[in-house]
């Protein structure tokens, strides 16, 4: 009897330590922290997105010139080193005399505005597409994927290419082209999701207690999507940026005077490389850094949230 | 199967379609009249000249009846004539894709070569450094721009030692060194772009045979490594990055366009990248319909060799 009073009383404390440690909250930089010690690349590839977030927010504050005014006489002066009017342009001077730092600072306002732009919008778009379109099927999905299909048989930048051609250079055109990618590739893939989701059996049982179609794929596919969609966005987001790069590069994305690292590698990165090996140089590198820690972040995410890897750990 | 080459088959229609009419349509739309943008003499054209023009250019008919002729023409192999130079265009893209299809091919054949020992690798040693630099390696060539990297090969070796590629297109049978010289970079930029993408499927396919339990049967039955990897794993991890490899493939033809501006190489890159600039749309819409139909055509050979590869898609 009293074995059995001391056992109960033990599982009652061990019950009520359970519950304490439940309701006691984690502070919100927790999961942050156990991310960061667990993908340490990504953790910089967060930095790296964090900073470029930044840069692009207080670009007017931490410039130390006007990225569009020219100094003729400071033209072509080499990173570091004192020009001819005895000003100091930290990464030098473009063909025109104005500051390289500037202007990669203000660049990023570009990429990040095209960037994220692309991402949320052909996210969003292709992500109501491909649910709508893997879960309706019928004539809405053959109709809607031979669209896609169609779309898709474009090589990617071949399309962004036709569709700046028609609508003009520009950065505005150059997100509608790089959306219209986002679009069919994200509902290609969200469709794929949609299709096993509705397989599982508590898809059946919410049709059976009578939830419209709308609340199944609100309530149900949506939150099962959710995490692909993420990670693909990082992957996309990534690519956007290449992408508008490209476009500048090759003159029918961001036009002048407005800075972009696409068209700084072009126009004046080419031509001048001979005088100022650093106008080619230095955007090059931007790019490549900010794309490199985008993809780590977005490498780490995944893997973090695969169930097989988390296993492993 | 042979019901599943049919479905394909099918399919294909209506996709070529839509290409086609998106590319027509695109084009249609762009703002302004094509012949004033094309002659920049708008202020000096009466109009009875412009509605001859019109007419010889078959602009004047409905939208629809354009269409039509053009796929009348297009199905007979026609692709039009240019509407600067008045050449074929059949006879600018017979001088271009050949210079496009070597780049291709090469650019596959190195990104081949550099991404199976790679991926396999990586694999076998996960999470040692070999591991590590491999997937570094594989990031930073999706990562870094394909045109930053050429921009500097091109210029570089030009500052240092006064050397530049050739403009025009150099024969093989005449200079094979030049040949090599000009098409061996641009090759070799495209095909690491191509083998990072690889690299990292082959690997997580690899990381994912290697936990089969099949494979803990073959070493248990004392199969030393290399019989593992190459007889059992390899095989099977081969087969969807094989379809990727169809499909990237594909891609790479629209990957050459920055690549052919920057070495100047002769290609349908430069060719639809150059009729942009000069507004020669007959050019671009029949540059971008012979890109698409080349795409559909790979996707859809990568979709049949998928069964001949996987026995369980050509009995299911």
């Amino acid at each position: 009897m009293a074995q059995s009073t001391a056992s109960t009383a033990a599982q009652a404390a061990s019950e009520q330590a359970l519950r304490a440690a439940l309701r006691r909250r984690r502070p919100w930089w927790y999961g942050i922290v156990r991310f960061a010690r667990k993908k340490p690349l990504g953790a910089i590839g967060g930095l790296v997105f964090l900073s470029l977030v930044t840069m692009a927010i207080v670009a007017p504050l931490i410039s130390p010139y006007d990225p569009n005014e020219p100094h003729p006489i400071d033209r072509l002066t080499a990173p570091g080193s004192a020009s001819r009017t005895g000003n100091i342009y930290a990464l030098g001077t473009d063909y025109l005399g104005r500051d390289l730092l500037s202007r990669l600072i203000y660049g990023s306002r570009v990429s990040l505005y095209v960037g994220v732009f692309t991402v949320l919008i052909g996210t969003t778009l292709g992500s109501i597409l491909g649910m709508t379109s893997g879960y309706v099927l019928g004539w809405f999905d053959l109709i809607a994927q031979r669209f896609v299909d169609g779309m898709l048989a474009f090589p990617g930048l071949v399309l962004a290419l036709v569709i700046v051609t028609t609508l003009g250079p520009g950065l505005t055109n150059s997100i509608i082209a790089i959306t219209v990618g986002v679009i069919v590739s994200e509902s290609r893939i969200v469709r794929g999701y949609t299709l096993s989701i509705k397989q599982n059996m508590y898809v059946d049982a919410a049709r059976a207690v009578g939830c419209s179609d709308f609340r199944i794929v609100l309530r149900h596919i949506l939150p099962n999507v959710a995490a692909p969609i993420v990670i693909l966005g990082s992957v996309l987001l990534a690519g956007s940026i290449i992408f508008e790069a490209s476009l500048s590069f090759l003159g029918l994305g961001t036009q002048p005077p407005t800075p972009s690292w696409g068209r700084m590698l072009s126009t004046e990165g080419r031509v001048y490389m001979e005088a100022a090996p650093w106008l080619a140089i230095l955007p090059g590198l931007v790019i490549s850094s900010v794309v490199l820690g985008i993809n780590f972040l977005g490498d780490a995410i995944r893997d973090y949230w695969d169930p097989r890897l988390r296993g492993a750990q | 199967m042979q019901a599943y080459i049919l479905r394909r088959l099918l399919l294909m229609i209506p996709t070529l379609l839509v290409v086609s009419v998106v590319i027509f349509g695109m084009l249609r739309l762009v703002p302004g009249d094509v012949i004033l943008a094309l002659l920049g003499e708008g202020g000096r054209l009466n109009p009875e000249q412009l509605a001859a023009i019109k007419k010889n250019l078959g602009l004047d008919l409905p939208l629809p009846v354009q269409y039509l002729n053009w796929m009348s023409h297009l199905l007979r192999g026609d692709l039009g004539t240019s509407l600067l130079t008045g050449q074929s265009i059949n006879h600018m893209i017979a001088n271009f894709f050949p210079t496009t299809i070597e780049l291709v091919i090469l650019g596959t054949i190195i990104g081949t070569a550099i991404s199976i020992p790679l991926g396999v690798l990586t694999a076998v040693y996960v999470d040692s450094w070999v591991d590590y630099v491999g997937r570094l390696v594989a990031i930073s060539g999706i990562s870094v721009p394909n045109f930053w990297i050429a921009t500097l090969a091109v210029v570089f070796p030009a500052i240092w030692w006064g050397v530049s590629p050739p403009l025009l297109r150099v024969n093989f049978f005449e200079d094979p060194g030049g040949h090599i010289y000009q098409f061996g970079l641009p090759a070799l930029i495209l095909g690491f772009g191509l083998a990072a993408t690889q690299m990292r499927l082959l690997r997580t396919t690899m990381l994912e045979v290697l936990r089969e339990d099949y494979i803990r049967t073959a070493r248990a039955k004392g199969l030393g490594d290399r019989v593992v990897y190459i007889r059992h794993a390899m095989k099977n991890a081969f087969i969807p990055v094989i379809t990727l490899l169809g499909t990237q493939v594909a891609r790479l033809m629209g990957g050459t366009v920055i690549l052919e501006v920057i070495f100047s190489l002769p290609g349908m890159g430069k060719m639809t990248i150059d009729a942009i600039q000069l507004r020669d749309y007959t050019v671009v819409q029949a540059n971008v319909m012979v890109l698409a139909i080349i795409m559909v055509f790979t996707t859809l050979l990568v979709d049949l060799s998928y069964g001949w590869f996987d026995p369980r898609i050509r009995y299911s």
